[in-house]
C-alpha cells in the first residue's frame, strides 16, 4: 500500500459526549465520515474527532447545529491514507 | 480486531468474570442495607472481594481495602484525605492526570506545595532528584508504580524508604500494574496503594479502590449513606466505611472477585505480568531498528524494568495518524495522543505529536504481536 495525504475535514468537540453525539447524528442522517483520534496538527492531547470529506462541511454543520451538538472547530487538513 | 490497548482497559475478560457479573445482577441486593438474603449475599461478595484484593496487594488488613469507582476516584480521595493546607507533596513527571490534577487542585485550594521529580532520557524516574526533593516536612510522596505512557516501572519500595526517612507517607498509583506486577504493601512498606479493577486485574470497569496501611489516617472525602449509625450527624470513621459512602458496586465487585481469583489460580501477578512482558518484548524487538521508528521507554537499556507497553512514533507522522492507520488498515486497536500524562510527554518531547502506545495483555497471542510489527513496518516504509 502507498501512503498518501488527502484533504479531510476534521471536526473537534469540547467533550467526548459531543463527539459520540456527532457520530449518532451523522448515522441517523446518512452523512458520511468516521471517528478518528484528534490529529496533533489540530489539537495537542487526546480525544476524538470526526473525519469526513471537505465538501460535506455545510451539510454537516447544519446537521450538528440542528441536533444541538457542540463543536470546537472544523478544520481542513491533509490526513494520511493508504491506497 | 487485534486489541493492543490493554493499558487503557483489558477489553477481553476471563469468562469467569463475565459469568460472575451476570449472576450478581440477577441475585444481589444492596450490601450493608438490610438483612435480606440478597443484601447479605451482596455483603458476602464485597467482603470476599476485600479479602482477595488485600491478599493480592499484601495489605495486612482487609478492612483497610476501600472500594471506589476507579483509580481516579481513589487517588482523589487519598490525596484529599491525606494532605492538609500548606503541606508539601513530592510527585513525579511520570504521573497520570489522576494524580497531577488533584494535586493541582490542592495547590490552588489549600496552598499545597507540589514538587516534581524528573526522569532520564529513557523515561525512568530520577531517584536521586526525588530523594533531594523529599525533605523533612514533606507530607507525602505520590508515585506511580508504572508509567501509563512508556510502561517503565518504578522501584516503589525504594521510594517508600526515601519518603519514610524524611517522615513522609508513600502513596502508590498502581493503576497500570495491579494484577500484572507483584506488589506487597507490607514488605515494601507502602502506606496507600490505589488500584483500578479493569486493567491488569481484568475485572469490570467501575471497580477500583485503595488499600491503606494500618495507622495511616485518610480522612473521608464524601459523606452519606453508610448502613450503620444512621442517627450520627457525620459519616462514620470506621474502616472501610469511612471511605465508602453510598451504595457499593457489588455487581462489579463480584466480577473483580472472580478476576482476582483467576489471577491467583493462574500463578499470581508475577505469572500474568511475565506473559504480558514477554509479548511486549517481542513487539519491541520487532519494531526496534525499523527505519523511521522511534521507540520510547526503557526497553533498550533495562527491559526487566519495563511493563507491557511499547511506545513509539513514526517519522513524519502524527501519532493519531499512525493509530488511525493501524485501526483502519490492519484492525489494530491502540492509543495515540497524550494519554492524560502531560509531564511525561513534555519530558519525552512528544507534547505536540503524542505517542503511539501499543499495550499487550493476557489474552494477546504472538501472531497478533507479529501482525502489529508488520503493520508498523509497512506504515514506516510508506
Amino acid at each position: 500500500m502507498a501512503r498518501v495525504r488527502v484533504p479531510s475535514l476534521v471536526v473537534t468537540f469540547p467533550t467526548t459526549a459531543a463527539a459520540m453525539s456527532c457520530e449518532e447524528c451523522c448515522e441517523r442522517r446518512g452523512l458520511g465520515g468516521r471517528m478518528i483520534p484528534v490529529p496533533g496538527e489540530v489539537a495537542a492531547g487526546c480525544g476524538l474527532a470526526w473525519k469526513t470529506a471537505p465538501e460535506a462541511r455545510e451539510e454537516l454543520a447544519a446537521a450538528l447545529a440542528a441536533d444541538g451538538v457542540p463543536v470546537d472547530a472544523m478544520t481542513v487538513i491533509e490526513l494520511l491514507e493508504f491506497r | 480486531m487485534i486489541y493492543l490497548d490493554n493499558a487503557a482497559t483489558t477489553m477481553r475478560k476471563p469468562r469467569e468474570v463475565v459469568d460472575a457479573v451476570v449472576a450478581a445482577m440477577g441475585s444481589l441486593g444492596n450490601a450493608g442495607r438490610g438483612a435480606s438474603e440478597g443484601a447479605l449475599d451482596a455483603g458476602r461478595v464485597v467482603l470476599r472481594c476485600r479479602e482477595a484484593v488485600a491478599a493480592l496487594l499484601g495489605c495486612p488488613r482487609a478492612d483497610h481495602v476501600c472500594f471506589s469507582a476507579n483509580s481516579t476516584a481513589a487517588l482523589n480521595a487519598a490525596l484529599s484525605g491525606l494532605v492538609g493546607p500548606g503541606e508539601r507533596v513530592v510527585t513525579t513527571v511520570l504521573e497520570h492526570n489522576s494524580v497531577l490534577r488533584p494535586l493541582a487542585r490542592l495547590a490552588d485550594e489549600r496552598g499545597v506545595e507540589v514538587a516534581y521529580a524528573g526522569c532520564d532520557a529513557h523515561g525512568f524516574l530520577d531517584m536521586d532528584e526525588l530523594e533531594r526533593l523529599v525533605c523533612p516536612g514533606t507530607r507525602l510522596v505520590a508515585v506511580t508504580h508504572g508509567s501509563n505512557v512508556t510502561g517503565n516501572l518504578v522501584d516503589v519500595a525504594r521510594v517508600a524508604q526515601i519518603a519514610h526517612a524524611a517522615g513522609a507517607l508513600c502513596l502508590v498509583d498502581a493503576s497500570q500494574t495491579a494484577g500484572a506486577v507483584p506488589l506487597d504493601m507490607a514488605a515494601m512498606d507502602l502506606d496507600v496503594v490505589c488500584f483500578t479493577g479493569h486493567k491488569g486485574l481484568m475485572g469490570p470497569q467501575g471497580t477500583g479502590g485503595m488499600a491503606v496501611a494500618e495507622g495511616v489516617d485518610v480522612r473521608p472525602w464524601a459523606e452519606g449513606g453508610s448502613g450503620v449509625h444512621s442517627f450520627e450527624r457525620r459519616h462514620p470513621l470506621e474502616w472501610p466505611t469511612r471511605l465508602e459512602a453510598g451504595t457499593l458496586n457489588a455487581h462489579g465487585l463480584a466480577g473483580l472477585l472472580a478476576a482476582v481469583r483467576c489471577i491467583e489460580e493462574g500463578g499470581g501477578p508475577a505469572a500474568f505480568g511475565a506473559r504480558e512482558h514477554e509479548l511486549a518484548q517481542r513487539l519491541y524487538e520487532g519494531v526496534a531498528g525499523v527505519p523511521g521508528v522511534t521507540v520510547y521507554g526503557g526497553w533498550p537499556v533495562a527491559p526487566e524494568r519495563c511493563g507491557s507497553i511499547v511506545a513509539l512514533n513514526v517519522d513524519g507522522l502524527d501519532s493519531a495518524e499512525v493509530a488511525d492507520a493501524l485501526s483502519a488498515g490492519w484492525g489494530i486497536a491502540c492509543r495515540a495522543g497524550a494519554h492524560c500524562a502531560p509531564l511525561m510527554h513534555r519530558a519525552l518531547g512528544t507534547e505536540r505529536r503524542g505517542i503511539v502506545r501499543l499495550s499487550c495483555g493476557w489474552f494477546n497471542m504472538e501472531d497478533e504481536v507479529d501482525a502489529a510489527v508488520d503493520a508498523v513496518r509497512e506504515i514506516a516504509a510508506g
